[in-house]
C-alpha cells in the first residue's frame, strides 16, 4: 500500500525537522544564556526585537492580571490629593510631572520610566494598580505593596488618572498645598 | 515626435529626481552639522522624549501630552514660536522652559551636545 508508505516517510522526516529545529533552538538559548551573547548592559538600549518581547510580555501580563481586579466607580478629589503625597515623594524622581523633570540619574535606566501624563489614557484603572501594587520584573519599577496597602494605592490611581491634561501650574499648586498642610500639621504638634 | 521623446525623458529625469528627494531617509546636510544622528535616537530612547510625542523609528515612541514629531525636518516653526532652525532646535530640547515658562515639556538637563544630537535625529524625519 504505496499510500500508507509514503505517510510513514512523511512523518518521520517531520520528526527529524522538529527534531533538527529543537536542537537549533537550544543552541542558540544556551549561546544566549551560557556563552553571553545577550547584552545586559543598561548604557544601551534594547534592540527593537528585545524590546518588542518584553514591551508585548508586560502588557499582555497586566491585562491578564488585571482582569480580576475591581476598581472603585469614580475617585474622589481627597483620595487625588492623597495619592498625590505619595507620587510627589516616590514616583516623581523616576516619572516627572508635567513640568518636572525626572532626577538626572534616571536616564541611566533600561527600559527608562515613562512620563505618565497619558498612562491614564493607556492602562485601566484596574491595570494601574497592578502595576503599582506588583511592579514590572527586569525593570526599576518596584512592587509599592510593599509599602502601599490597596487602599493608598487606590489614592495612587486616583492622581494619575488626573495626570491626564495637569498643568505645570497645577501640579506646583498641589506641591504648594502639600507643604503648607505639613506645615500646619507639625505646627499643630508643637 | 523628437519633441515628445524630449519631453519624455524631462518627465522621466524631474519624477527620478522627485522620487530621490521625497524618498530621501537618514540625515539631510543641516544634520551633519548637528550631530550624531544614531547618538540623537540613544539619547530621546534614555530621556523618555517618546512618553510624551509620537517620534518615527523610536520604539514605543507614542505619547499624546506633546504634539507628534513626525516629519521634524519640514517643519517652519518649533513650538509656534521660534524659526525651525538648528540653533533654535537644540536650544528648545535643552531648555524649553526658558522659551515657554510653565509649559508641560520641562527641562530635562541635557547638554549641549546631548541636545545637538537629538535635534540631528529630529532633523532627519522628512
Ligand atoms: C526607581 C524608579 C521608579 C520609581 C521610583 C517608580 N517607577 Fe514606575 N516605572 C519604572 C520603570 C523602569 C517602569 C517600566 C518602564 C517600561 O516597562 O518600559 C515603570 C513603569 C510604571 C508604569 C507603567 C507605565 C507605562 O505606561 O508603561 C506606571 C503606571 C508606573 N510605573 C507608576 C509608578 C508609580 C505610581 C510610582 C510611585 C508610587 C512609581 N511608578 C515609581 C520605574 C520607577
Ligand atoms: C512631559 C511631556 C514632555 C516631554 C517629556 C518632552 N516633551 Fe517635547 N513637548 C511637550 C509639549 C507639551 C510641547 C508643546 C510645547 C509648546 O508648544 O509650548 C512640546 C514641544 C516639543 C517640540 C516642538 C514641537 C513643535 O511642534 O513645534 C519639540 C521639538 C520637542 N517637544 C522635543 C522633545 C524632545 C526631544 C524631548 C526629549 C528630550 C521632549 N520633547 C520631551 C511635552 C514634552
Amino acid at each position: 500500500m504505496p499510500k500508507q508508505y509514503g505517510g510513514k516517510h512523511l512523518t518521520i522526516a517531520a520528526m527529524a525537522g522538529g527534531a533538527f529545529v529543537a536542537a537549533a533552538f537550544g543552541a542558540v538559548g544556551f549561546a544566549i544564556v551560557g556563552l553571553g551573547w545577550f547584552d545586559v548592559a543598561a548604557s544601551s538600549p534594547h534592540s527593537r526585537l528585545v524590546y518588542w518581547i518584553t514591551h508585548t510580555t508586560m502588557v499582555r501580563s497586566v491585562q491578564a492580571q488585571s482582569r480580576s481586579v475591581v476598581a472603585p466607580r469614580r475617585f474622589t478629589a481627597a483620595q487625588a490629593a492623597r495619592g498625590f503625597r505619595a507620587y510627589d515623594g516616590e514616583c516623581v524622581m523616576c516619572h516627572g510631572g508635567p513640568g518636572v523633570p525626572r532626577a538626572p540619574w534616571v536616564s541611566g535606566i533600561t527600559p527608562t520610566p515613562p512620563y505618565l501624563l497619558d498612562a491614564a489614557h493607556e492602562w485601566t484603572p484596574s491595570q494601574l494598580k497592578i502595576i503599582i501594587s506588583n511592579g514590572l520584573k527586569m525593570t526599576a519599577m518596584p512592587a509599592w505593596n510593599v509599602r502601599h496597602p490597596d487602599a493608598q494605592t487606590w489614592d495612587i490611581v486616583a492622581f494619575v488618572e488626573q495626570l491626564r491634561g495637569m498643568t505645570p501650574a497645577r501640579y506646583a499648586q498641589m506641591r504648594h498645598d502639600l507643604r503648607n498642610r505639613t506645615a500646619r500639621a507639625q505646627n499643630g504638634r508643637q | 515626435m523628437k519633441r515628445r521623446n524630449n519631453r519624455l525623458q524631462m518627465q522621466a529625469v524631474l519624477l527620478c529626481a522627485a522620487l530621490t528627494a521625497c524618498g530621501r531617509q537618514g540625515p539631510s546636510p543641516r544634520a551633519d552639522i548637528l550631530g550624531s544622528v544614531d547618538q540623537g535616537a540613544i539619547e530621546i530612547d534614555r530621556s523618555a522624549c517618546g512618553s510624551c510625542h509620537i517620534i518615527p523609528g523610536i520604539p514605543g515612541a507614542d505619547g499624546l501630552a506633546g504634539p507628534p514629531l513626525d516629519r521634524f525636518a519640514g517643519r517652519t516653526m518649533v513650538a509656534g514660536l521660534l524659526p525651525n532652525t538648528p540653533d533654535n532646535l537644540a536650544l528648545w530640547i535643552a531648555r524649553p522652559q526658558e522659551i515657554v515658562p510653565g509649559n508641560v515639556m520641562p527641562d530635562s538637563g541635557l547638554s549641549v551636545a546631548q541636545a545637538r544630537n537629538i535635534a540631528a535625529y529630529l532633523d532627519s524625519l522628512h
